[in-house]
């Protein structure tokens, strides 16, 4: 016959042995042990039912042995070096959220970095330990945290919407913003691109008139051809584009390559993309037709750093937050596409707390 | 209805008027019907938390002939909490009474 009580006992301490006290662990099973033999000794008389019977009705009355087991874990104030559990899944979901932030920032450019440094992986790291504290948190809170997960995802995303809004001084024409720690810095960077883009655009419009007028290359001057200008908006270093994409053969008076004028975008960090190459002194002259084209690209981007300047000053006269969605759309957006994947791991994590310890465990217990 | 957030207070209540063991307890939250959807079992880990935030103590009874019991009483600190409790349920009840009851109602629609 199958004694329902003991099996109900040993379902218990087996899910609580490990985590609370040994004297704890007694004082539970016996009190259980005492409630079920009372439970089915007074259903026994008022029911008329068998011992058997009395037993299985006691049991399943009392509730099921996880979920009993849960609720004294719960409540025996688990703690992590000395931490409440809440804390270290908090911590961890911020720390696994703002190294997602700042991956998909920098790989947005919001650091000129496109990703390709050592922070990246640093990043990664700290996000990984930190997804591995908030399961160490969900494991000894011995429950699901996806409430203050959720709390916390609203929290995080209006925290880095303002913050965003607060550290990127922009204005609303442009997805960039000067930082507000180097605003000095980087308005004297700005006013250095714009004196950059007055210069290309004399260049741009004494170049449209040579290539008008030439009928080979011959007939370009040197200073157009091969002007210093060129370097300072190809958005590498000087003398980069020539010696990543040219041997002296090539850009020599007598070669065949030339600098053509091209779409122009200005970083705040100064550097600015405006010119390429081209093979054959036709190619170059059709391009260079297009000059006034990219000279009002030019006129955009100075119109940008103006808007960029003006906001330094609202800056330092003490405006606050920019608010500018450029800014702070994707960063928002990665961490409420972050929050699912949390709520992933504490919905795995919390089920395998509750789950029936393995054969070991019971041979142990 | 269960009240499942203030089964502390309902124990308290419980052992107000004498001490109790275990069995006891549940017996009269589920016979009150205040323990809504609980089960017998999910009482008992609240008794362990009032006892180790000291609202209630607890000895073992075994010169009863039957098998051994942990009787719980309350003790000062946790009179004072079910006090605590029961102004906040009064007023809570206050204020849920002026709006749902009819006769509040009732004199409402009259002033207008």
């Amino acid at each position: 016959m199958p004694d329902y009580i003991n099996w109900y006992c040993m379902e218990i301490r087996l899910r609580i042995v490990h985590h609370i006290s040994e004297e704890r662990v007694e004082i539970i099973v016996r009190e259980i042990e005492g409630h079920l033999r009372e439970s089915a000794q007074r259903l026994m008389e008022q029911n008329c039912l068998s011992s058997n019977e009395a037993e299985k009705a006691a049991v399943e009355a009392f509730g099921k042995p996880g979920r009993i087991a849960m609720g004294y874990l719960r409540e025996s104030r688990p703690r992590i070096a000395g931490l409440r559990p809440l804390w270290v899944v908090l911590a961890g979901a911020f720390l696994a959220t703002a190294s997602w932030d700042f991956h998909w920032m920098s790989l947005g450019g919001y650091f000129d970095n496109f990703g390709a440094t050592w922070e990246n992986g640093l990043a990664g790291l700290v996000g990984f330990l930190g997804l591995i504290l908030f399961g160490l948190g969900v494991r000894a809170g011995y429950r699901s945290y996806r409430l203050p997960v959720l709390g916390f995802g609203v929290a995080m995303s209006l925290g880095v919407l303002m913050l965003t809004s607060f550290w990127i001084v922009g204005s609303t024409f442009d997805h960039q913003g000067f930082s507000r720690l180097h605003l000095s810095r980087d308005a004297r960077q700005a006013q250095a691109s714009i004196a950059t883009l007055d210069e290309f655009k004399g260049y741009l419009a004494q170049g449209a008139k040579a290539y008008v007028s030439a009928k080979s290359a011959q007939d370009l001057p040197s200073s157009i051809r091969f002007a210093a200008i060129i370097d300072r908006v190809s958005g590498l270093g000087p003398g980069e584009l020539r010696e990543q994409r040219f041997s002296p053969n090539e850009l020599s008076p007598t070669g065949d390559y030339f600098f053509v004028p091209r779409s122009v975008m200005a970083m705040v960090d100064g550097r600015i993309w405006g010119m390429d190459t081209v093979q054959g002194f036709a190619k170059a002259k059709a391009e260079w037709a297009n000059a006034d084209k990219y000279a009002g690209d030019i006129d955009v981007e100075r119109r940008k750093f103006e808007g960029l300047l003006a906001s330094a000053d609202e800056a330092r006269s003490g405006r606050l937050f920019f608010f500018n969605p450029d800014v702070y759309r994707d960063p928002v957006c990665w961490t409420i596409v972050f929050m699912p994947l949390l709520l992933i791991v504490d919905g795995i994590v919390s089920g395998l707390v509750r789950r029936r310890p393995s054969w070991r465990g019971r041979a142990l217990a | 209805m269960a009240f499942r957030g203030d089964i502390s207070a309902l124990v308290l209540g419980a052992l107000d008027s004498e001490s109790l063991h275990g069995y006891q307890i549940v017996r009269r939250l589920k016979e009150t019907g205040v323990a809504g959807r609980l089960s017998e079992g999910q009482i008992y880990p609240y008794l362990h938390k009032l006892e180790e935030a000291g609202l209630v103590t607890a000895e073992w009874q075994t010169d009863t002939g039957a098998a051994p019991r942990r009787v719980y009483q309350i003790t000062a600190q946790g009179r004072k909490e079910l006090e605590r409790q029961r102004a906040l349920w009064k007023k809570f009840v206050s204020g849920v009474g002026s709006l749902l009851s009819v006769d509040a109602k009732k004199v409402e629609g009259n002033n207008a």
